[in-house]
C-alpha cells in the first residue's frame, strides 16, 4: 500500500516537472478519482432522457456502456441488463451524439468515464455524497448555435497537447485523436433524479462549493472520448450540429453499495483508484 | 491525470454554464401528463413552427397545382394543429420557449433547406419540397405513434391518434401526386 502510494506520487511527480514547470518544493498532488471504460455499444435515433417513450425522435446517438437502451428505457431495465463497461458492475447508460466524417458515422476507440472528487473544496471533498441510483444528467449544450459561454465541452487532440482545447473541433495533427471532454455538474438539489430541462436538478459548483440551491455535492463525471480521425475539421460533424453542439447524456445504474464504497475509500480520501474501485 | 490538471476550467465560466432555471414539472394536480407527454408535445409543436415557411413557399413556386393545394391546406390544418399542441402544454403548466424549436431535429426543414428552396422553381421547386415535406409528415407521425403507445394522459394520446391518422392519409396524397408529376 505505501510503496504503491510512494510509486504514484514518484509517477506524478515526474509527470509534474515534465509537463507542467513547477517549484521544486510542489506539495504533493491528491487525485481523488475513480473510473469505468466504456465503449461503444450501438446507435440508435432514440433518448430515453429527453424523448422517453418516442422511439426515433431524437438526432442520432452512440451509446455507451448499457446494452441495452433504447427509447424505452428505465432504471430496472439497466438494472437487469448488460454492459460493456469495465467495471461490469457499472450498469449506467452514457451518450452522446453520434461524430460523422464525411457522412459517415465514427465511433471512439477509447472511452472513459472519470469520476472525480475536485471542483470543490478539500473540506467539502470529504462530504461528497454518492450519485443517486437513477439520477439522470444531460450536461452542455445539444441546441447551442455557435461556441459561446454556453459551451462546456472541449475538443483537443490527444498526444497533441500542444494543439490546445477549444469549444469546437479542432485539427489535430496525422497519428494522433481527436478527443472530448465535458464535466457533469456536480452539485444536487437533493430533491429529483430529473427535472423537466434534465439539467437545473444540478448545478455546477461556485467559488469551490456547491450553491444553496443545490447543497449536495457528489463525485463529478468528466466524460473523455477518443475518436480515431484527426485532420481537417471541415469533415467532421456531430448528429446535433458543430463541435459546440457536443454533450453528454448519464443515466447512472451502478448498484449503490458499489457506488458508496468507491465514493468512501477513493472520493472522500482524495485517493486516485483504478476500474475495480481500490488505490491504483 | 496531468490532462486533468491542464483542463481545468475557470470557475467564472462555469457559473456562466449553469443550466438556465426551468419550470418544474406539472404538479400533482395535472398528473395526468407525463414526460413522454411533454416530450411529444415540445416537438411535436417545434415540428409544426418549423415547417410552417416550408409549406408557405409552395403557393408561388410550385409547378403542380395539386402539390400546391396540398401546400395550402396542410398550412392551414397544421397552424391549428399547432394551436390545440399549445393548449395542451398550458394545461400541463408548461411555459417559457420550446426547447427544439431552434435545433435541427430530424424532420425539420433546416434554414439551408428553405434557402435553397426559396430559389427554386417549377418541376426542381416540386422535386426538392417533395423530399422536405415527406421527411417531416414521416417524422410527425412516427413522434406521434410513440405518444399514441407510451403517452400518459388521455387527451394527448387521443390528439396524437387523430395527428398520425391525419399524417398518414396525408403521405399517402403526397405520393399519389408526387407519382403522378
Amino acid at each position: 500500500m505505501l510503496a504503491s502510494r510512494l510509486f504514484a506520487l514518484l509517477t506524478l511527480l515526474i509527470g509534474l516537472v515534465a509537463v507542467v514547470p513547477r517549484p521544486a518544493v510542489a506539495e504533493p498532488v491528491r487525485v481523488a478519482e475513480f473510473l469505468a471504460d466504456c465503449p461503444f455499444s450501438h446507435r440508435l435515433p432514440d433518448d430515453p432522457i429527453v424523448f422517453p417513450g418516442l422511439p426515433g425522435a431524437s438526432h442520432m446517438h452512440s451509446f455507451f456502456g448499457s446494452r441495452v437502451t433504447n427509447a424505452h428505457t428505465q432504471l430496472n431495465d439497466l438494472l437487469n441488463g448488460a454492459t460493456n463497461c469495465n467495471p461490469a458492475v457499472d450498469k449506467s447508460s452514457y451518450w452522446v451524439p453520434t461524430l460523422y466524417k464525411d457522412g459517415a458515422p465514427v465511433e471512439p476507440a477509447i472511452v472513459t468515464f472519470y469520476y472525480l472528487g475536485e471542483g470543490v473544496r478539500d473540506d467539502i471533498v470529504a462530504r461528497i455524497q454518492p450519485l443517486p441510483l437513477g439520477l439522470r444528467i444531460v450536461a452542455g449544450n445539444a441546441m447551442a448555435t455557435g461556441p459561446d459561454h454556453t459551451t462546456i465541452s472541449r475538443w483537443s487532440c490527444l498526444h497533441a497537447g500542444h494543439v490546445g482545447a477549444s469549444k469546437d473541433f479542432v485539427t489535430c495533427p496525422p497519428g494522433t485523436m481527436l478527443e472530448s471532454y465535458l464535466d457533469f455538474p456536480q452539485c444536487w438539489n437533493g430533491r429529483g433524479l430529473d427535472s423537466a430541462d434534465h439539467k437545473s436538478h444540478m448545478a455546477y459548483p461556485v467559488a469551490g462549493a456547491c450553491p444553496s440551491t443545490h447543497p449536495v455535492p457528489v463525485p463529478k463525471l468528466r466524460q473523455v472520448i477518443r475518436y480515431p480521425v484527426s485532420g481537417d475539421p471541415s469533415h467532421f460533424r456531430l448528429a446535433s450540429g458543430g463541435g459546440f453542439t457536443m454533450h453528454g447524456d448519464f443515466f447512472n445504474a451502478w448498484p449503490e453499495a458499489e457506488m458508496e464504497r468507491r465514493v468512501r475509500d477513493c472520493i472522500r480520501p482524495i485517493i486516485k483508484c483504478g476500474a475495480d474501485g481500490r488505490p491504483s | 491525470m496531468s490532462r486533468v490538471l491542464r483542463f481545468l476550467l475557470p470557475a467564472v465560466l462555469l457559473l456562466g454554464c449553469s443550466a438556465a432555471p426551468a419550470p418544474a414539472l406539472a404538479p400533482a394536480s395535472s398528473g395526468a401528463f407525463t414526460t413522454t407527454d411533454v416530450a411529444w408535445l415540445h416537438l411535436a409543436e417545434a415540428l409544426h413552427t418549423r415547417a410552417l415557411p416550408l409549406l408557405d413557399l409552395a403557393r408561388d413556386r410550385a409547378a403542380d397545382r395539386p402539390l400546391a393545394g396540398l401546400a395550402a391546406r396542410l398550412g392551414t390544418e397544421h397552424e391549428s394543429g399547432r394551436g390545440r399542441l399549445r393548449a395542451l402544454l398550458a394545461e400541463a403548466r408548461v411555459t417559457g420557449e420550446n426547447p427544439h424549436v431552434r435545433h435541427d431535429m430530424p424532420g425539420m426543414p433546416t434554414a439551408a433547406d428553405l434557402t435553397a428552396l426559396s430559389g427554386l422553381r417549377d418541376d426542381a421547386f416540386d422535386r426538392r419540397f417533395v423530399t422536405l415535406l415527406r421527411a417531416y409528415l414521416k417524422q410527425l407521425a412516427l413522434v406521434a405513434k410513440g405518444e399514441q403507445s407510451a403517452g400518459g394522459a388521455r387527451q394527448v394520446r387521443e390528439l396524437a391518434s387523430a395527428m398520425r391518422r391525419d399524417h398518414t392519409a396525408d403521405l399517402a396524397e403526397l405520393d399519389r401526386i408526387a407519382g403522378r408529376t
